[in-house]
């Protein structure tokens, strides 16, 4: 039964890639073919080229190009302009950040001095 | 064969994308040559797969916006950068497909393409080449997505095997033969409608006295 299978799947394989061989052949070159698969790729030969001329090229308007290229350009300049923004913000934020951190450390030492003087004149007064 | 609608005579080495995208991150003129180099492939595969050019244009517009949203997280993996931006655009026409079937709409255009030509207009208003290339269209577009952007990017763009391969992330062979498949069945859709509409013009004259 695997056997049978097999040499049919070989036989489809083999008409398959005989057919397309052949769809791409030159002209003259069909005469070692059996006539009904000259027929069959006269047939798909005939489509290929009826597909060649429906399937044409076509252009957009050219104001539709010109006009979604300036919204493109600008939609860019724009997000460009909101990425480095937001890179700016984090900056500021991060500088602001170290900042405060800084600032309540000189605060804080500015604290533990005056604590320290206090105690220091407290402690002679005693 | 090249029939791709990008400029032409401009074919960039990967090298030349790959410093123009890195550039594009940062720099918006960067992105504007991007956009001009691609805007009309991308257009052009939108255009077919949804069939008109005012809903072409609205997605062509929402795939360049997304890919300059995204453009900081692009990462090339191989494929070339064309291949990210018509996935972009493959998944915005899937869901405008998926948002279209939900509102049960149907546009003129697309609805006109499923009426049998008597229905629509006289066979003098409309020559029977252009109504064989109507109907031609309406069957690639009931094709399976993979199939139809197969087409699209084999016949408008005019890419190869192995190039198509590239942007739909499979090998050179198996595109060959979804090729073949798609041929195959593409001819057994138009041969039922052409049966289809045989059986409409036999009704119709039955009709008549």
């Amino acid at each position: 039964m695997k056997t049978i299978l097999r040499e049919m799947i070989r036989n489809i394989q083999a008409r398959m890639n005989l057919l397309i061989l052949m769809l791409f052949a030159d002209d003259g070159e069909e005469d070692y073919i059996p006539y009904a698969e000259r027929v069959d790729i006269a047939s798909l030969r005939q489509l290929t080229e009826r597909l060649h001329d429906a399937l044409v090229p076509v252009s957009p308007r050219t104001d539709f190009q010109a006009r979604l290229k300036e919204s493109l350009l600008a939609a860019a300049s724009q997000r460009l302009a909101a990425e480095r923004e937001s890179r700016i913000a984090v900056l500021r934020r991060r500088w602001m950040l170290i900042g405060a951190a800084a600032g309540s450390l000189s605060m804080l030492s500015v604290a533990g001095i005056v604590a320290a003087v206090l105690l220091h004149q407290r402690t002679i007064r005693l | 064969m090249r029939r791709g609608s990008g400029l032409p005579n401009e074919q960039p080495t990967a090298m030349d994308e790959y410093v123009l995208i890195e550039r594009a991150r940062s720099d918006p003129e960067a992105f504007g040559l991007l956009y001009e180099r691609y805007v009309g492939k991308i257009y052009n595969y939108i255009y077919y797969r949804v069939g008109n050019h005012y809903d072409a244009e609205d997605l062509t517009a929402r795939t360049f916006y997304r890919a300059l949203n995204h453009i900081a997280e692009y990462a090339p993996r191989g494929a070339p950068f064309s291949a990210w931006l018509y996935r972009i655009a493959h998944n915005l026409v899937v869901n405008w497909h998926r948002d279209r079937q939900r509102h049960q709409l149907v546009s003129l255009e697309e609805a006109m393409l499923h009426v049998p030509l008597k229905q629509v207009e006289e066979p003098h208003q409309l020559s029977e080449r252009e109504d064989e290339k109507e109907r031609l269209l309406a069957a690639v577009r009931q094709l399976p997505e993979d199939r139809q952007q197969l087409l699209i990017l084999k016949f408008v763009e005019g890419l190869s095997n192995f190039e198509i391969g590239q942007i739909m992330g499979r090998s050179e062979g198996a595109i060959k033969s979804l090729y073949y498949r798609t041929l195959l069945s593409l001819r057994e859709m138009l041969e039922e409608t052409s049966e289809q509409g045989e059986e409409f013009s036999d009704h119709e004259r039955g009709d008549r006295p």
